[in-house]
């Protein structure tokens, strides 16, 4: 189809070149990533069926690892791939090449050295304890920056384009790039007290509101609108086939953008959060249905005509499966959002196999398929081995299959057993260690899953490996185009999207921050303004000192991650836990720390309710207390010392952030800090153990005593 | 006859075969119905049918499918395990989503085979534009439209797009699948009901009032149970029993729940020493019965009324009692004072409820 132009006579040819060294820079980083990401996820897999892999030392538990797991895999391994298909299509559909060789490498290096930084804090368990947003406030600056800039080459290289109107690839990198830096700004807002430690602005539960939505919209923008837009270039070409339907592609994307964002609340079903932001929560993700599955009907449709082809190209072959997988995890998410699913799927595996469908099947199989495409065009050779990558795409399918079944099996299984009571009205399995022992088998099989997985992605590096050593990479492509401005012509009946919309990237900019801002503004302000979302509750005070260190403490070893805290308003919590989670009771907590996921109990109501002894033995070594436990032994917390002159400034970040600590009492707390662990220390003795006031075991157990107890107090 | 028990035992199941006998019947009388009404050219012109544009291969399937969907039915109603009621609710829910939607399918087959004898002899294809905008309901046309595919792809090259060209891509003109749009229209519509249900009209029930609920249905039969041969036994009627069997029942739940913190031979470790003379809340059957339903929170002892029931206390509580005087391995050392049995009432110290 020839564009629409003047004379030809008139047009003014320019030539200019495409840079694909970046493409291959950003390729590399993303397989390398990719690989570290998925090891430390196979390590953690099978650290929960054999605890002993938890190596008995800080950097390696569970708790630390499970970050750096998913930041390597969403932010290194996808964010890499989405860079590296994004600098190959959208110079290509907008004729021009990227505004800026320096921004270019901004992105570039920028993001792989925060990488870097996450591999080496996060062990270290330097984190802000938010999931998806562990990144301490050095880091996140640098994310704003680095993100910014590489918004800023794209807008740029939109405004110099050489087509008319600018492609629907290219409305997904946009919305993605715009959206995600909302998103990080917003929930990254907090209040230092070193280089190494942040605390949360927000608390409790609009912490938990802000959170969510930061963290289900990573999920809308980081994991999809990008692969949407990559889909949108890579899928035609693949094919070569049309877009099935160019209407679809404009409904769906808009719809989709604009109620992504209010879904966030589905990830807080049966909390504190308001019954109000609840249930926006639920209809919104039902609404996005159709919205997702434009998606997946107009990538699926494109090959219409092509299926034949489908059976010949492991490209396409991913990609059909990927979207796919796309299209079950955007099923499956609504109706997850549904609150009596929620209420069984809720800090289950369940949600972990969801979570798989969608990042191995869409993220995995969609960056497979686009580098199986674009290594033999960078390097002018054909692929290494078709064979292979065949392999790749059966042991990869494999291996989501075993990774998501035993997942939802033991997903259903835990819940099940949570929630059985005898006919005389107690819970069946009172000890939650039943509940978590029956899941071990089920581990095995994922960690085999999820192994078979990184195999085919070895095997998939080797082959594209050979293929860039046979050839030579060819680092710029020449093209030639004619200028904006000789063809430009916009015809008199011009279809009403392309003539506001696809000619105009700032106003598209604005207009799409505008469509993301609507959600964000209607949940989170009244949650702020409104008093009665968060009812207070006189008895609740703040923590004390020492308590303070031990929350940081456990913060800092990643405890959430397995432990929950927040008991849902259902009976079998009630009984097992004790009274449901208040919203005032979380007032004071920044970061909130109510967590995901329920590999071990919920810990809101621990407090008081076993000696200080039994914490001390089951830090120490949790079978001891508990035979037969996955948790991971912390004896570090028993010889390290308790930095407490970091007290004072915790304090008075604390009254920043609004806690009510009386005036001058940063100049008591060390001393309240340490009297509060002699008197543990105290405790610890009467039951023969021998404890130092100054260790870290001490402030822990005091922050695990005090958790939900204030409201007994009244 | 273990799926006739699990059914049984579900608060209101009876609506549901109601529902599919109701469902049935409608089908049934319509269908009578219509036969009845049918004149007789109409009939005849039915037995010569030639029928061969895969109808009955539709037809055939969609039986085939229902059939299936209800020996389905049968199969997973064992799967789910003793108790789990709601699980097993939401499982014939989910079936019978199934049953009735293989018996829409059904119907609106039956429909197409109508309109297909309706048709008058030998009528041609309304001409249509490439979008076939006159197809009438349910007939293939109208199925291809309704999937997204009304273009043929040989007419493809009419809808593609001037002037969309990215790199080589382009777009077709094709509008957005019609169930596609049903779908999300339905979805809006679902929005705006379940927001009404739940919060402008107070018909659907909020977390805590669930809670609520829950709590009243399951409080009832408690009581009821409590009230029978198990709740006679509390911490003043207990009675110390030295039966084998009592004291293997009671090892055994001893080892489960208490042996973490009282050592596996009940010589302390948390806890204290449960085979010395020394008690802290009092010793003999009812003090120790005492001290486990209420626990002491105080000191880290958690009650365990909640997770065992009175007989289990008093066989644990026996255990313990039979295993005064053993030679721990590691004993702790001795806490509390020497109890002697008298006629005395429960320790004091142990808080009850």
């Amino acid at each position: 189809m020839e564009p629409i132009s003047k004379t030809t006579s008139t047009v003014d040819m320019e030539e200019f070149q495409y840079d694909n060294t970046i493409v291959r820079n950003f390729a590399i980083a993303s397989i390398v990533f990719g690989i570290v990401g998925m090891l430390v996820g196979v390590l953690i897999a099978f650290q929960l069926a054999f605890p002993a892999l938890n190596l008995d030392i800080p950097y390696t538990t569970f708790g630390r690892l499970r970050p750096l797991h998913t930041n390597a895999v969403i932010f290194a391994f996808v964010g890499n791939g989405f860079f590296m298909g994004l600098y190959y299509s959208a110079p290509r559909v907008l004729r021009t090449p990227m505004y800026s060789k320096l921004l270019s490498n901004i992105n570039f290096w920028g993001w792989q050295l925060i990488i870097v930084a996450a591999a080496i804090t996060l062990p270290l368990g330097l984190t802000t304890g938010k999931e998806y947003a562990e990144l301490e406030w050095p880091i996140d600056i640098a994310i704003a920056v680095v993100w910014v800039a590489a918004l800023l080459n794209l807008v740029m290289t939109m405004l110099n384009r050489r087509v008319q109107h600018i492609y629907a690839a290219v409305w997904f990198y946009l919305a993605s790039f715009v959206t995600v830096a909302m998103l990080h700004v917003v929930n990254s807002v907090e209040l230092p007290i070193s280089l190494t430690k942040s605390y949360s602005w927000y608390a409790g539960v609009q912490d938990a509101l802000v959170q969510w939505w930061y963290g289900h919209n990573a999920v809308a923008f980081f994991l999809t609108t990008p692969y949407l837009g990559l889909m949108y270039y890579f899928l035609p070409k693949a094919a070569n086939r049309p877009i099935y339907s160019y209407r679809l592609s404009i409904v769906h994307f808009w719809s989709l953008i604009f109620l992504y964002i209010w879904a966030g609340p589905h990830h807080l079903l049966y909390t504190s959060l308001p019954d109000w932001a609840q249930s926006l929560g639920t209809v919104f993700s039902v609404m996005l249905i159709a919205p997702s599955w434009g998606g997946m009907i107009n990538g699926l449709f494109t090959l219409r005509g092509a299926w034949d082809k489908v059976r010949e190209d492991v490209v396409l072959k991913f990609m059909v499966v990927g979207v796919t997988a796309y299209g079950m995890a955007t099923f499956e998410g609504p109706m997850l959002s549904l609150k009596n699913v929620n209420a069984i799927a809720h800090y289950t595996d369940w949600i972990v196999a969801h979570v798989h469908v969608g990042a191995l099947g869409w993220n995995g199989f969609m960056t497979f398929a686009i580098m199986y495409w674009l290594f033999p065009r960078l390097y002018g050779r054909p692929l290494f081995s078709q064979k292979l990558a065949n392999f790749h795409f059966w042991i990869g399918t494999l291996g989501i299959i075993f990774y998501a079944v035993p997942m939802y099996w033991a997903g259903w299984t835990q819940s099940s057993m949570w929630k059985e009571f005898t006919e005389e009205g107690f819970l069946k399995y009172p000890n939650f260690l039943e509940t978590v022992t029956q899941l071990v088998p089920f581990y095995i099989l994922r960690g085999i899953g999820g192994t078979l997985f990184l195999v085919g992605f070895l095997v998939g590096t080797y082959n594209l490996a050979m293929t860039a050593l046979s050839g030579k990479l060819i680092a710029n492509e020449t093209a030639r185009a004619a200028s904006l401005k000789s063809i430009w012509n916009p015809p008199a009946n011009e279809f009403w999207h392309s003539r506001i919309f696809e000619r105009k990237p700032v106003f598209f900019t604005l207009i799409s921050l505008v469509a993301v801002i609507i959600g964000g503004v209607i949940e989170l302000v009244p949650t702020f303004m409104v008093e009665s979302n968060v009812p207070s509750i006189e008895s609740v005070k703040p923590y004390t000192a020492l308590e303070l260190q031990g929350r940081d403490i456990y913060v800092r070893e990643g405890c959430y991650t397995c432990h929950s805290q927040m008991v849902r308003p259902f009976r079998s919590e009630t009984e097992r836990y004790g009274e449901y989670s208040k919203a005032g009771e979380f007032v004071y907590d920044h970061p909130f720390q109510w967590g995901s996921k329920r590999t071990g109990p919920d810990l809101h109501r621990v407090g008081a309710k076993y000696p200080d002894s039994w914490h001390y033995n089951h830090m120490e070594d949790p079978t001891s207390m508990s035979p037969g436990s996955i948790m991971p032994k912390y004896p570090w917390l028993l010889e390290n010392e308790l930095d407490l002159s970091t007290t004072p400034s915790k304090i008075n970040a604390m009254r920043t952030l609004g806690v009510p600590y009386e005036d001058g009492f940063e100049d008591q707390a060390v001393a309240q800090a340490q009297q509060q662990a002699e008197g543990i220390v105290a405790s610890l003795k009467k039951d023969g153990i021998k404890a130092k006031a100054d260790k870290e075991i001490i402030a822990l157990i005091a922050y695990l005593q005090r958790l939900g107890t204030d409201i007994k107090k009244q | 006859m273990k799926f006739r028990n699990y059914l049984q035992t579900i608060d209101g199941v009876a609506i549901y075969p109601l529902i599919g006998l109701l469902i049935f019947a409608a089908i049934f009388v319509g269908l009578v119905w219509y036969l009845v009404k049918l004149d007789k050219k109409t009939v005849q012109k039915m037995s010569q049918l030639p029928l061969e544009d895969g109808t009955v291969r539709r037809g055939l399937s969609t039986f085939v499918l229902l059939f299936v969907s209800s020996m389905v039915f049968a199969q997973a109603a064992e799967v789910p395990k003793a108790g789990d009621k709601e699980l097993v609710n939401y499982l014939i829910i989910m079936l019978l989503v199934i049953v009735i939607v293989a018996v829409l399918v059904v119907l609106v087959q039956v429909l197409m085979l109508l309109r297909k004898i309706s048709a008058p002899k030998g009528e041609e294809e309304v001409k249509e534009d490439l979008r076939g905008e006159s197809a009438p309901l349910f007939s293939d046309r109208w199925w291809q439209r309704w999937s997204g595919f009304g273009v043929k792809l040989a007419d493809e090259q009419r809808i593609l797009i001037k002037g969309h060209d990215y790199d080589g891509i382009h777009e077709l003109d094709n509008r957005m699948p019609p169930w596609l749009a049903f779908l999300f229209q339905g979805t809006i519509v679902f929005a705006f009901i379940y927001l009404i249900i739940y919060h402008l009209a107070g018909w659907g029930d909020l977390p805590m009032a669930e809670l609520e609920k829950e709590s009243q249905i399951v409080e009832a039969k408690k009581t009821a149970f409590l009230e029978k041969a198990a709740a006679k036994i509390n911490e003043n009627t207990v009675v110390l029993a030295t039966d084998a069997k009592t004291i293997e029942e009671g090892k055994a739940i001893f080892t489960a729940n208490c042996a973490a913190c009282h050592a596996a031979d009940g010589g302390g470790s948390v806890g204290p020493n449960l085979t010395d003379e020394y008690w802290l809340h009092g010793g003999g059957i009812k003090n120790v019965f005492k001290t486990i339903k209420y626990g002491v929170p105080e000191k880290g002892m958690i009650s365990w009324e909640k997770q065992l029931n009175p007989l289990k206390m008093q066989q644990v509580a026996s255990y313990i009692i039979s295993i005064k005087g053993s030679k721990p391995a590691n004993p702790k050392a001795p806490q509390g004072e020497v109890y002697t049995e008298t006629a005395a009432a429960p320790d004091s110290t142990v808080a009850a409820k």
